[in-house]
């Protein structure tokens, strides 16, 4: 058993579950929890620039807010229009959305969150790239 | 354009509305949610109520006889509602952890 798992419980050691494992030190004991942090989110569309004020701030910093408009192709037949709400923390990330055009095709890659204050889910950004269409 | 939609998320089970199972024009579901702890980088650790909906019927069952705080992964895709355009996972595949 790799050293790194000593202590875990062997369940746990046996199926190591991704994620960050903390340590907990106590004198003359320690533990180990596991957490579970898998958290990825890969989504591509067009950038829509949602109205009223584009930069708020919460506890976690300053902020851009914008959406990602996306058309999928539904199993009855229809097309279904989903706006999924972004939040780019990074300022070189901010200045890049702010540098683009509404309806400007883009891939993008982060982290499901739940806002503090209203329980409202968004994606962190984290990258962010322009697509080019075929 | 290629359209990609995936996300996967591992947390605990923390179940909403009193396991009731809704509905809407894409059929019944149920909803619950992810609890997921990060620790953060100012030392505080970060608590995220990811939002669910589990329209297959067997990831309906699955979800409802399972406990409260039974850790597992999700895989999917995100959507925004069509009626409120809150944003929740669409469940594709889900197992305990």
């Amino acid at each position: 058993m790799p050293p790194f798992f000593r202590g875990l419980p062997y369940t746990l050691a046996e199926r190591p579950v991704r994620g960050i494992y903390v340590l907990h030190t106590k004198p003359g004991k320690r533990s180990w929890t596991v957490a579970m942090v898998e958290n990825l989110v890969k989504i591509s569309g067009k950038l829509h620039f949602v109205e009223g004020e584009s930069f708020q701030e919460s506890r976690v910093g300053k902020y851009l807010v914008f959406s990602v408009k996306q058309e999928t192709p539904w199993e009855d037949g229809s097309i279904r229009r989903d706006f999924l709400l972004m939040r780019a923390f990074d300022p070189a990330i901010q200045r890049w959305v702010l540098a683009r055009q509404e309806d400007t095709p883009v891939r993008i890659e982060g982290k499901l969150r739940s806002s503090s204050g209203s329980g409202k889910m968004y994606i962190s950004v984290e990258t962010i790239e322009e697509v080019k269409e075929n | 354009m290629l359209t990609e939609n995936i996300v996967t998320v591992a947390g605990t089970l923390h179940h909403v509305q009193g396991d009731k199972v809704l509905e809407n024009r894409l059929g019944k579901y149920v909803s619950f949610a992810v609890r997921q702890e990060t620790p953060w980088s100012d030392g505080s650790t970060r608590r995220d109520f990811l939002l669910m909906r589990a329209y297959h019927p067997e990831l309906r069952e699955w979800v409802l006889s399972r406990e409260e705080g039974t850790p597992l992964r999700v895989e999917g895709d995100v959507r925004s509602s069509l009626g409120s355009g809150e944003m929740y996972v669409h469940v594709r595949k889900i197992e305990e952890i």
